[in-house]
C-alpha cells in the first residue's frame, strides 16, 4: 500500500499542490526558479488566505488526513517542510517529485511533464479508501492540475474506464511504468463519487472558462477566500474558519470590497445563494462585510444552493489546452 | 487591511464595438498591481459571459446591473431620459453618490455631457464644460518627456467666450499639473496667427485677459502647425475648432498607417525601405496611437470623468482606467476648484471691463 493511502478510520481526504496553491511560486523564469530552489523556508510566502484555509481545514476536520502533492524536487524536502512547520501546517503526508532521479534515469519527459506523476500518485493514495471517504483538491492554473484532478475524480468515479486513462497518459508523455502503476491501482479502487470537489486557485490568472469543458467538480478561484466560503457552505469550515481565512486575505494587502466582489463573482457562477448569504451574515467577523455590501450581489444571487452535474469530458481533446504554457498564451 | 481602493465606475455600453472591448480592457487593468477597482456597469448578463472568457482578477470588479446603455446611432437625449438607469446615467449617479471616484464612458459625447451635467454640479466659477484630450507632439513635455500636449476643448460645448477660455486655461494647466507632473505648463491659445490680434472676438479678448495671468503661464497665440510640433503643453480653444482639429489628427495618423501599408504591398524596394524602417515607423506608430493615450477627461465637473474614444479597443479601454485612476490619486477635482477660487479670489476672472471700470 502507498504511503499516500487512506487510513481506515480517516472521514476526509485534502489533496493540496505547493507551488502556485499553497506557495507564491515564480517557476516561469529562470531567476524564479534559481530563486525558488535557493531562498530558505522563512523568505518563502504563502498564497494569501492558503495558510489560514489550510490550518482551518485541519482544525475543523479533525478525522481528515490531510496530503500534501507536489511536483517540487524531492531535494526541496527539508526546506518545504520546515516553511510548513513555520505556517503551523498539521499535514499527515508531503510527496515531491525524484527529479533527480528521473534525470539519472534519462527520463526527461517526467522531469518536464506532470501528468505521469500526479496521477499514478492519487490513484495509488485512493486504494485502500472506503466510498465514504470523499476528498477535496486543490490546486493551481499554471500545469496541469485541472486536468489531471478532474480526470482523477472521473476515474474513480468510473466515468472514466482504464483504456481510456491509459491512452490519455500516453497522450500526455507519460511512461509505461507510470501508465502500469496508475492502472493497477486505478484496478484496486472501488468506484464511488468520492471525489467531490476541486478548487483550482488562478495564479496566473488564466480565464475561468477555460474550465468549463471540464468536469463540474473543477472550481476556479480568483482567491483561497472563495474556496473558504465554499467550503463553509458545506460546512467542511467553520464560522471562525472562514473568518481566519478573510483575515489572512486582508492582511496582505486587500480590503473588505475586494472580498465583496469575490462574493460576487461567485454570485455570477451561480455559487452564492440566498441560505448562504444568510448564514454568512451570521458569522460575527462576517456581517458587517455582508451588510454593507450585499447589494452588489443583490442580482446574482441564486434561490437554492447549485447542483453540480456529470458532465462528459473528453480529455484525450483538452490535452493539447493544459500543456505547459507561458503566461502570454494563456 | 489595505486602504479602500480607488473606485472607477465603467460605462461598458455605447462603444462602438459593444461590450467586448470595455471588458476586456477592465480585465487586463484589473491584473495590473495597484489597480484601481472598477466597477462594471451595463448588462449584466452579458457582461458576466465576456468576463468568463478574460483574464481578471475578480476581487477588483464588480458589475452593476444597468437598464441598458446609449447606443451610437439613437437619440441620446430620450435614450437618457427614457432610460434613468441605463449604463451612462448609472455611472454618473455612481460618481454623485460617492460610490464611485471616477468614472470611464465610451458612449456618443454628448451623452456623456448630458448625464453629467444632469447629474454633476459644476466647479464653483466654470461656465461651461471642457473636452481635454492628449495628442502627439514632435517635442516633448515636462520632467517625464512625454511625447504628448493637452488641448481643450474638443467638444464638449461648441462655442466659447473669452471669459470661458480663460477658464479652459486654468483647468488645462491644472490638469498637465497633476497627470503630466508637469509644475509650470506652458497654455496658449490656438488662432490663426502669433499676433495679440489675430483671431475671433473671443480669442482677442482671451488672449488680453491671459496676458494678466499670474495663475497660468501664458504664452501667447499658437497656430496649426504648431500643434503637433508641440510648442506648448496646453492648447486652449472652443470646442467646435478643438474637436475638428483632434479629429483631423486622428484622421491623419490613420491615413499614415494605410500609405504605409500600400507602400508595403505594392513594391519590393519600398517594403525592403520600410521594413528597413520598421522599428523607427513602429514608433511612430505608436506615438501617433491615439489608443496609447486612454481618453478625454471632462474638466469643470465635481467629478473625474474620462470620455473614451467610441471605438476604443482593450488597451484604449486600460488607458482611460489609468488616466481616471491617475487624475482621482492627484486629485485633479480638488486642484482645479482651488485653482479657480484662487483665480476668483484675485479678481482676475472678473470680466476685463468690470475690472476697468
Amino acid at each position: 500500500m502507498s504511503l499516500m493511502s487512506v487510513r481506515a478510520n480517516v472521514e476526509h481526504v485534502y489533496r493540496w499542490d505547493l507551488d502556485k496553491t499553497y506557495l507564491e511560486t515564480d517557476f516561469d523564469s529562470v531567476r524564479g526558479l534559481v530563486k525558488t530552489a535557493l531562498e530558505p523556508a522563512v523568505n518563502k510566502r504563502a498564497v494569501p488566505g492558503a495558510k489560514a484555509l489550510l490550518n482551518a481545514i485541519a482544525q475543523d476536520n479533525p478525522g481528515s488526513k490531510i496530503v500534501i502533492l507536489s511536483g517540487s524536487p524531492t531535494q526541496m524536502r527539508q526546506v518545504l517542510e520546515e516553511k510548513l512547520r513555520l505556517d503551523g501546517v498539521r499535514f499527515d503526508e508531503l510527496r515531491l517529485k525524484d527529479n533527480l532521479g528521473n534525470l539519472r534515469r534519462g527520463r526527461l519527459r517526467a522531469v518536464s511533464h506532470q501528468m505521469g506523476y500526479k496521477l499514478p500518485a492519487l490513484l495509488q493514495g485512493r486504494v485502500g479508501a472506503r466510498a465514504v471517504v470523499h476528498e477535496t483538491l486543490f490546486g493551481d492554473d499554471a500545469e496541469q492540475d485541472a486536468l489531471v484532478y478532474a480526470l482523477y475524480a472521473d476515474l474513480v468515479s468510473g466515468l472514466v474506464d482504464e483504456t481510456e486513462c491509459a491512452e490519455i497518459l500516453r497522450a500526455a508523455g507519460a511512461y509505461r511504468d507510470e501508465v502500469d502503476a496508475a492502472i493497477a491501482a486505478l484496478r484496486r479502487i472501488d468506484p464511488s463519487s468520492a471525489i467531490d470537489r476541486v478548487y483550482i486557485h488562478l495564479s496566473r490568472p488564466r480565464a475561468p472558462k477555460r474550465f468549463e469543458a471540464l468536469s463540474e467538480h473543477v472550481i476556479p478561484i480568483h482567491s483561497h477566500f472563495q474556496a473558504g466560503v465554499l467550503e463553509f457552505a458545506r460546512e467542511r469550515l467553520s464560522p471562525a474558519g472562514l473568518v481566519s481565512v478573510a483575515e489572512g486575505v486582508l492582511s496582505r494587502g486587500r480590503h473588505p470590497v475586494h472580498l465583496a466582489n469575490l462574493l460576487q463573482d461567485l454570485g455570477r457562477r451561480s455559487w452564492l445563494d440566498r441560505g448562504l448569504e444568510a448564514r454568512l451574515m451570521a458569522v460575527d467577523g462576517l456581517h458587517t462585510l455582508i451588510a454593507a455590501f450585499r447589494s452588489r450581489w443583490e442580482g446574482v444571487i441564486c434561490d437554492a444552493p447549485r447542483k453540480q452535474r456529470p458532465r462528459t469530458v473528453d480529455y484525450l481533446a483538452l490535452l493539447p489546452r493544459f500543456e505547459r504554457r507561458t503566461a502570454r498564451n494563456s | 487591511m489595505s486602504e479602500r481602493p480607488i473606485t472607477i465606475a465603467l460605462d461598458v455600453m455605447g462603444s462602438d464595438h459593444g461590450i467586448e472591448p470595455m471588458v476586456e480592457g477592465a480585465a487586463r487593468f484589473s491584473l495590473e498591481s495597484g489597480g484601481a477597482e472598477v466597477l462594471l456597469v451595463g448588462d449584466s448578463d452579458a457582461v458576466h459571459t465576456a468576463l468568463q472568457a478574460q483574464r481578471h482578477d475578480a476581487s477588483r470588479l464588480a458589475v452593476i446591473a444597468a437598464d441598458g446603455g446609449v447606443s451610437p446611432d439613437e437619440d441620446f437625449r430620450a435614450a437618457l431620459s427614457e432610460r434613468p438607469n441605463c449604463s451612462t446615467n448609472l455611472c454618473v449617479a455612481l460618481l454623485a453618490g460617492g460610490q464611485a471616484d471616477a468614472m470611464v464612458s465610451a458612449a456618443p459625447t454628448g451623452a456623456v455631457i448630458l448625464a453629467t451635467s444632469a447629474g454633476l454640479r459644476r466647479l464653483p466659477g466654470v461656465r461651461k464644460t471642457a473636452l481635454a484630450a492628449v495628442y502627439p507632439t514632435e517635442r516633448k513635455h515636462g520632467p517625464r518627456q512625454d511625447p504628448f500636449a493637452l488641448m481643450l476643448d474638443v467638444g464638449a460645448t461648441v462655442h466659447a467666450s473669452a471669459a470661458d477660455l480663460v477658464r479652459f486655461a486654468v483647468m488645462g494647466s491644472t490638469y498637465a499639473q497633476v497627470v503630466s507632473a508637469n509644475p509650470n505648463p506652458k497654455v496658449a491659445l490656438l488662432s490663426n496667427g502669433t499676433e495679440n490680434t489675430k483671431g475671433t472676438e473671443a480669442i482677442v479678448a482671451a488672449h488680453e485677459w491671459l496676458n494678466r495671468s499670474e495663475i497660468v503661464d501664458f504664452a501667447g497665440n499658437v497656430e496649426g502647425l504648431d500643434i503637433p510640433k508641440g510648442t506648448v503643453d496646453v492648447v486652449v480653444c472652443e470646442g467646435f475648432l478643438g474637436n475638428v482639429v483632434l479629429k483631423m489628427l486622428e484622421g491623419v495618423g490613420e491615413v499614415v498607417a494605410d500609405l504605409a501599408k500600400d507602400a508595403y504591398a505594392r513594391r519590393f524596394l519600398w517594403r525592403l525601405g520600410l521594413t528597413m524602417l520598421s522599428s523607427g515607423v513602429r514608433q511612430l506608430r505608436t506615438m501617433t496611437d491615439w489608443k496609447q493615450y486612454g481618453g478625454a477627461p471632462l474638466l469643470g465637473v465635481d467629478g473625474v470623468v474620462v470620455k473614451a474614444h467610441g471605438r476604443s479597443n482593450p488597451r484604449a479601454v486600460s488607458n482611460a482606467l489609468k488616466v481616471a485612476t491617475k487624475a482621482v490619486r492627484g486629485d485633479l477635482t480638488g486642484k482645479i476648484e482651488t485653482g479657480l477660487a484662487e483665480a476668483a479670489r484675485s479678481g482676475w476672472f472678473d470680466e476685463p471691463d468690470e475690472r476697468e471700470g
